[in-house]
């Protein structure tokens, strides 16, 4: 892989961590009928007031949406958006 | 044309649980006041709320208490098909009994599902020595909100022991059990990984540092020890942690999908004398120069609360399969069991305290007041383990999912998976418990199967042992039965994303409601197209099929509601040879004692 091609691949992955992750904050947003620009991707979601089941199910959203499996407890595992975000980099 | 032999021979069902039969015999007829368990007895107890002591070490006695415990362990427990109708068996004589002494298995299920080796093997040891257990999750000012529960567990500061504080209540067996499994905190986050499980044997407490809250005064299972628990510091070693620090919640909610399953054969033990006594009643109640079984609207009421009763048959024998079979999807099945059989089999009671008239009021008359016991009794099995609500607020949030998955299915690939459960033939495999769920990912196999029963439903054409006219009905019923699938599945697509926060639209619950009821019906479709020439005569016909399908789908738009007065007829012909030979009412009907 060239220099260029490997910046390129970069740069395509760092902007589509960046969509995943302001998805991931719209659909949190909308579990918890909130505005999305009152999330902090550092605060733990719990916090909003996120409970168990609804963290299940969006960690369902996020296998739909990367087409992935996950642990369906993924979110309570990782309990801020970062924390999430760190954990499917790999996945991505 | 094909000809098709409708088998003579037993079907096989009774050889492979042959304990069921047996442990029949072991307990004699409840109507003869000799029996292990007596209904005199049973209502003496009730009436002066005296736990069943003897009734249990007779029980034991048998060996009953093994089948709590894994066969790999060392004990009975191989598949839960068999427990589901050892546990209608003591249900049918006392609610009381079986709810006090299955909870054994809810308290040891964490054990099994997430402890050590060690922790089996000790535990194994101990309920095989006639050791009760029980589980206790609920605590006074929290119910069904258990991340905001506050019995908690500390660590001591050198790391080997926690210090268990807070009080559970209400609890059954609270005070009567040797080992409890308690939920606790164990930080103060209360998120969904700040509770954990730990195992408590009561021998290896220090007295001062626990003590009972006195029996509570219950509307029924009166005898049963209904109590709480305090305890102040209470030490225990940090091995008694079961699973990892945070999995308790996990644990909790994965035994919860084993025990809201089996508890259809609490249910259905009940309803089964329900019946019984009330059959005894209208065929011996003579008025205006007949039996009362004789009146037509009895006679047709009484057929059509047994193919409710076979309705949730199905689904329990099923379910209790499925859970060896599709592990991963009993957040859904299990939630639809325990909203749907316990509500049926409540209506059910209702409707045939109705026949029994005056007679279901009587504490002491007729059959000694089993009837109003089973009622009272009965009416606690929709509450414990996950409300009729709990479930169906759980399966409404799996509705979006699973109703996207289905559309994407075809069915046919699901077909060996489908005929491991339906096929009354085949022995389970054994369950893997690392395989349970709390998501079950959009599956459901039974409704995404739904169209390859088309399928098989039209390779019966033809068949001697099935009328046309039945058959036609049923497959025009299956094809209702996917379109208002398809219908609800549209009404979900249009339903707002979940709101966190346990205050979800009124419309989930009703959709949620709907899909149990499309789920039942498929289940019963499936049950009779896999042993359609195996269960016998009434079976084969598919007259109940109809009945069935045309009752469960009630609410919804189907083609034809009016029940067909000649099935009606034949299934109360049926009813009655059932009861007059003593079978379970059932559609595998073991040979009772009566
Ligand atoms: C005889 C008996 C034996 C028991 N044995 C045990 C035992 O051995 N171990 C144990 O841990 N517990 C046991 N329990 C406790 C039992 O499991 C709880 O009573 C049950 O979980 C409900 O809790 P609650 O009564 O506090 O109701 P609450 O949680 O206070 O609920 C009240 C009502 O609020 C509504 N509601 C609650 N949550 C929701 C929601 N998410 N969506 C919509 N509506 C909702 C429902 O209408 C519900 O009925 C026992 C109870 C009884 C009566």
């Amino acid at each position: 892989m060239s220099e260029k091609t490997g910046a390129i691949e970069v740069a395509a992955k760092s902007a589509s961590i960046t969509e995943m992750e302001n998805w991931l904050i719209n659909r949190v947003a909308e579990h918890l009928s909130m505005d999305s620009e009152k999330i902090s991707i550092h605060e733990e979601l719990v916090l909003y007031g996120l409970d168990s089941m609804s963290a299940i199910m969006i960690s369902g959203d996020i296998e739909e949406k990367l087409n992935v499996e996950l642990p369906s407890t993924t979110l309570w595992d990782y309990p801020t958006i970062h924390d999430i975000m760190l954990f499917l980099k790999d996945k991505m | 044309m094909s000809v098709d032999i409708i088998k003579i021979q037993r079907p096989t069902i009774f050889d492979r649980l042959v304990a069921v039969e047996e442990l029949e015999e072991f307990l004699k007829s409840p109507f003869d006041e000799s029996s292990v368990v007596s209904f005199k007895k049973s209502a003496e107890l009730d009436e002066n709320e005296i736990f069943p002591y003897q009734e249990i070490e007779e029980l034991h006695k048998w060996r009953y208490n093994e089948y709590y415990i894994p066969k790999q362990l060392g004990g009975k427990l191989k598949s839960f098909e068999e427990l589901l109708f050892l546990t209608r068996s003591i249900s049918r004589r006392d609610l009381s009994i079986s709810i006090t002494d299955a909870h054994t298995l809810l308290g040891a299920l964490p054990v099994w599902i997430a402890g050590s080796e060690e922790q089996k093997q000790e535990l194994a040891k101990e309920i095989r020595n006639s050791r009760s257990a029980c589980l206790a999750v609920t605590e006074r000012s929290h119910g069904s909100d258990l991340n905001a529960n506050g019995v908690c567990a500390v660590k001591t500061d050198d790391n080997t022991n926690y210090l268990l504080t807070g009080e559970k209540w209400p609890i059954n067996k609270a005070t009567l059990s040797d080992i409890l499994c308690v939920l606790a905190k164990t930080n103060d986050k209360k998120d969904s990984r700040s509770l954990s499980i730990l195992m408590v044997d009561k021998e290896k407490l220090s007295p001062d540092t626990y003590a009972y809250q006195p029996k509570i005064n219950t509307l029924g299972i009166k005898g049963c020890d209904i109590s709480g628990i305090v305890f102040n510091k209470a030490v225990l070693s940090k091995n008694m942690l079961v699973g990892k620090e945070g999995a308790g919640l996990e644990i909790t909610l994965k035994g919860f999908q084993i025990t809201r399953t089996l508890c259809a054969g609490l249910s259905l033990g009940a309803v089964d004398t329900a019946l019984r006594t009330t059959l005894n009643f209208v065929l011996k109640r003579q008025l205006y120069g007949k039996t009362v079984f004789d009146i037509q609207h009895s006679r047709h009421t009484l057929a059509k609360i047994f193919i409710d009763i076979i309705s949730c048959d199905c689904l329990a024998i099923a379910s209790s399969r499925g859970l060896h079979e599709i592990t991963s999807q009993f957040s859904v099945w299990s939630a639809i069991v325990k909203n749907y059989i316990p509500q049926k089999v409540e209506q059910s009671i209702h409707e045939l305290s109705v026949i029994l008239g005056s007679r279901f009021y009587f504490r002491d008359d007729h059959d000694h007041g089993v009837f109003q016991k089973m009622m009272r009794d009965n009416s606690i099995i929709s509450l414990f383990d996950g409300s009729t609500i709990i479930n169906k607020h759980s399966l409404s949030l799996q509705l979006k999912f699973l109703a996207k998955k289905r559309a994407k299915s075809t069915g046919i690939e699901l077909e060996k998976t489908l005929e491991n459960i339906f096929s009354l033939n085949k022995e389970v495999s054994d369950i893997d418990y690392n395989k349970l769920d709390l998501f079950s990912k959009g599956n459901n196999i039974v409704l995404q199967g739904i169209e390859f029963a088309l399928s098989k439903l039209g390779n019966l054409k033809g068949k001697n042992s099935v009328s046309p006219k039945t058959l036609s009905e049923i497959l025009n019923l299956t094809i209702d039965l996917i379109s208002n699938l398809m219908d609800l599945e549209n009404k979900v697509d249009k339903l707002p994303v979940v709101e966190s926060g346990h205050n979800l639209e009124t419309e989930y619950f009703d959709l949620a409601q709907s899909y149990c009821k499309l789920h039942t019906a498929a289940t019963s479709v499936f049950m009779w197209v896999y042993n359609q020439e195996e269960l016998g005569e009434y079976f084969s016909k598919g007259e109940w099929l109809v009945l069935s399908l045309q009752r469960t789908l009630d609410s919804f738009t189907i083609y034809k509601k009016e029940l067909d007065k000649e099935y009606l007829e034949n299934t109360a012909k049926h009813l009655l040879t059932l009861h007059t030979e003593g079978k379970l009412f059932s559609i595998t009907p073991f040979q009772l004692s009566n």
